[in-house]
């Protein structure tokens, strides 16, 4: 494997009397894709550029395989850079572009046309060498700026929100390209982004951050199911948010209290009888009454049905509670439901998940 | 469609101005240098076969190179701070640069002739001080011309200069050391490349200038800084000699068409972006 592993301890980073980042603890493991996904001004921008060596902690250490980098200059870390606006060298061809990183190490001109080639082939760019990266499309543009990271067999890989300026089908196409790359060659990727999707589509682990803290760090699933917070809730995914009191524990199962409405769910560990919190339901989850198997049962009338193409989400009002979305996948019963009309929705215990109450 | 017709008519006064006063009396001043007594090349015969009208071609070259060279290197630095600046402080800093233009150009080189005459500012300073024990030839000389011209250019230079720097992606200089290069490495493989047409633009700006300047060398050069505009106003004014004036008005505007076409080869934008890799 190439990939080194990262370890940040303790990072803090303060513009004036802003702080960016906010005594960050983070492990990247070799070879992993690790995403920093946040809101603009969480901080996630300052933590790649402060990997990369562009700006230097007020405090705490930057470690790579062990060895503390902390203030290393960029031009010593031979980690490969993707911006987001691509900084191709606009006066220098799409070969000497890629490989000016080796160039830069002094390599002798047969060796850095060789390695241009294979760098050129692997992001699928072969024979586009001779052309100046005006003459290329966006997409390949970012190959470009990719192939040139990778080329000099950089051991991190860091990605600046790298695909924010591809349009959507170009997008999700180079997502998963850029997955494959990354797999093939093993290399260890910090890539951020404000997108959630292209997070999770992405990833081995994300770091949520907010602030300049980090929220939660786990798998795309982790995060998806098991939000450490209301904040990491509301953030990736959709959820239907329920506050309320725990009434009762009885076989590792909860029975919460939100207004009336009592819900049922897996009951995690350190929850107390009388706790406030808050249960969240993914809209996908709540399916039509069909099946008697539903832990939660409500009836409810249909407010609002929106098309969105593969699925349709509907505002359903619970009677005498709140409105909670469901999205129906196509097909299925739930796929042409008419504002006004009665219905029964449900979901299981599993389907619950607990948060702190805001 | 309304485009298509418009535009003559809104080219048409610019037009119009530019030929009435400036193509005619270039046309008429060409035809000038070729008549006289009589129809010939007699004048241009006499620029090349006098050797002190050579000597003065070949200083007015040598002064506006000179000129060009010290306001580049002056420039350079100046312009990249400020291009680096905040929009705010480069507009103030820009504004510093641009004052000199509120001050004529006359009241300019006669400053400086208060400041670098035998009893002037500098040279009495440097005498109290002890620092030299008799006056520095500072004015009436080469180092006269050099600092009143350099004075007045720099302006065009920074401005030139500071225009395209202020397009410089500051990305690519992070790209480029992220790819291994060092400060000084990144500079000259990307920033001195990009920043390229800046210089070829103000050194044109300021070379053109220089090779027609006549107050400044005038009142701060001593004759072997004799410029070639002070030639042609004393054969119009003093020996009235309009065909001999325009003789050499025509061989200047040649010389200053050759270094522009020098400057173009060296610099030009063309090479610039058809660079091999």
């Amino acid at each position: 494997m190439r990939g080194a592993s990262l370890r940040l301890e303790g990072v803090r980073k303060a513009f004036g009397s802003v702080t960016a980042v906010d005594g960050v603890t983070l492990n990247v493991e070799r070879g992993t894709f690790l995403t920093l996904l946040g809101s603009s001004g969480s901080g996630k921008t300052t933590m790649l550029m402060l990997l990369a060596g562009f700006l230097m902690p007020d405090s705490g250490t930057i470690l790579v395989d062990g060895e503390p980098i902390t203030f290393r200059p960029p031009y010593k870390r031979n980690f490969g850079v993707v911006f987001q606006n691509y900084a191709l060298f606009p006066h220098m061809r799409v070969a000497a572009n890629v490989g000016f990183p080796l160039r830069m190490q002094g390599l002798p001109p047969d060796t850095i046309r060789r390695k241009v080639e294979t760098a050129l082939e692997l992001v699928k760019l072969a024979g586009h060498g001779a052309r100046f990266p005006r003459q290329l499309s966006g997409g390949q543009q970012q190959r470009v700026a990719l192939a040139r990271a990778i080329v000099a067999d950089q051991p991190v890989l860091l990605m600046d929100e790298p695909l924010s300026a591809l349009d959507k089908q170009l997008r999700e196409h180079m997502q998963l390209e850029v997955k494959n790359i990354q797999r093939r060659l093993g290399v260890t990727v910090v890539y951020v982004t404000h997108d959630q999707t292209e997070a999770l589509v992405m990833s081995d682990r994300v770091a949520v951050l907010r602030e300049g803290r980090l929220e939660q760090v786990g798998s795309p699933r982790d995060l998806y199911d098991h939000p450490a917070n209301r904040y990491v809730a509301e953030f990736i995914g959709e959820s239907n948010f329920l506050d309320g009191t725990v009434r009762e524990i009885t076989a590792g199962e909860c029975r919460v209290d939100c207004a009336g409405l009592l819900v049922i769910g897996v009951c995690p560990p350190g929850i107390r009888v009388g706790q406030r919190l808050s249960v969240a339901v993914r809209p996908e989850r709540l399916r039509l009454q069909s099946e008697a198997l539903l832990a939660n049962r409500v009836s409810a009338t249909i407010d609002e049905a929106i098309y969105v193409g593969d699925a349709i989400k509907y505002r359903v009002r619970v009677m005498n509670g709140p409105v909670l979305t469901m999205k129906a996948g196509r097909g299925g019963a739930g796929d042409d439901l008419k504002p006004g009309q009665p219905v029964t929705v449900g979901w299981t215990q599993e389907d619950v998940m607990f948060v702190e109450a805001p | 469609m309304k485009a298509a017709l418009g535009w003559p008519a809104l080219v048409a006064p610019a037009m119009l101005f530019l030929l009435v006063v400036f193509v005619v009396p270039i046309v008429m001043v060409l035809a000038l240098s070729f008549s006289g007594p009589q129809i010939g090349l007699q004048h241009y015969a006499r620029i090349a076969t006098t050797p002190v009208y050579v000597r003065v071609f070949g200083n007015t070259l040598q002064i506006a190179l000179g000129v060009t060279l010290a306001s580049l290197v002056l420039a350079y630095p100046l312009a990249y701070l400020l291009s680096t600046l905040g929009a705010r402080t480069s507009i103030i800093l820009l504004g510093l640069v641009i004052l000199p233009w509120f001050t004529s150009l006359l009241v300019r080189s006669f400053a400086w002739m208060v400041l670098l005459g035998q009893n002037g500012v500098i040279n009495r300073g440097l005498l109290s001080l002890g620092i030299i024990d008799k006056p520095l030839p500072l004015l009436y000389s080469a180092f006269g011309v050099y600092v009143g011209m350099v004075h007045i250019l720099l302006p065009y230079m920074v401005l030139a200069l500071y225009s395209v720097m202020r397009g410089i992606d500051r990305d690519l200089l992070r790209a480029a050391q992220s790819a291994g290069a060092p400060p000084w490495r990144a500079f000259l493989h990307v920033y001195l490349p990009l920043s390229l047409p800046g210089v070829a633009a103000g050194s044109l700006l300021v070379f053109v200038m220089a090779t027609g300047f006549y107050v400044t060398p005038a009142l701060l050069g001593g004759p072997r800084q004799t410029m070639i505009a002070q030639l042609i106003t004393s054969e119009i004014n003093e020996a009235v000699n309009w065909e001999f004036g325009a003789a050499l008005a025509t061989v200047l505007l040649l010389v200053t068409l050759l270094g522009l076409t020098a400057f173009n080869r060296l610099l030009g934008m063309d090479r610039l972006l058809t660079r091999d890799a």
